[in-house]
């Protein structure tokens, strides 16, 4: 089993905007949840670079399902 | 004869190990929180948080203060594009739409002496690519809005 992306959720703590991946990894039960602020540079392509390199994966290797989207800012 | 299952199918043998119990539990995956604490613009629809992914809410609150009536307002969600309650507080309150098969989120405090009103939404919902959660605003004011849904995404 690959890295997952498994969400994205953008919300608002402490009247502070924020965005987070949940990521899960091979074992299916391990879960990772990077967080960014609303105004860091976030395309899809940007995101597949950055868990590629955070996960020490190929980006070709990280999952990302048809109906994850990237909330609108 | 050779009898039983071949050697390259991996099995499990709950008989040969030393198990008190075997639980079977339903696995959603990491629990969340989505929160939303702010002043949504008034005369306005205010996306509070938007989750996409695959998953179920556990449950969640909701409250507002205001320095004046909030009962045109709605607090509403939708689930994979649908909204689910577009009922204005005032419908809620004077239908006693509270109770846990009513519309979601569910109306739990109406108070307008104090200007205070909460919601709360129910454990079980489950949604297939996204969950919004929205606030509009009808008064011309900007009230303090805090909301907090526990979720999980498979």
């Amino acid at each position: 089993m690959a890295f997952q992306l498994r969400g994205i959720c953008k919300d608002k703590p402490d009247n502070t905007d924020r965005i987070r991946l949940l990521i899960r990894g091979p074992k299916g039960d391990d879960y990772q949840v990077f967080s960014f602020p609303l105004d860091y540079p976030f395309n899809h392509g940007q995101i597949i670079k950055f868990l590629g390199e955070q996960l020490g994966i190929p980006p070709g290797e990280l999952i990302w399902p048809a109906y994850i989207k990237i909330p609108k800012a | 004869m050779a009898f039983g299952a071949k050697d390259w199918i991996a099995r499990t043998d709950v008989y040969l190990q030393t198990l008190a119990e075997l639980m079977i539990r339903i696995k959603y995956g990491s629990a969340k929180v989505a929160s939303y604490s702010g002043t949504p613009a008034a005369n306005t629809t205010t996306a509070l948080f938007t989750i996409s992914g695959k998953g179920i809410i556990y449950g969640g609150s909701a409250k507002i203060e205001s320095t004046a009536s909030q009962g045109n307002d709605n607090l509403g969600v939708i689930l994979d594009g649908e909204s689910l309650n577009d009922w204005l507080l005032t419908w809620e309150n004077t239908f006693n739409i509270h109770m846990y098969h009513g519309a979601v989120p569910l109306l739990q405090c109406y108070d307008e002496v104090n200007f205070k009103y909460g919601w709360s939404i129910p454990m079980g919902l489950t949604f297939e690519s996204s969950f919004v959660g929205f606030y509009i605003e009808r008064h011309g004011r900007t009230p303090t809005v805090r909301v907090d849904i526990v979720y999980a995404l498979v």
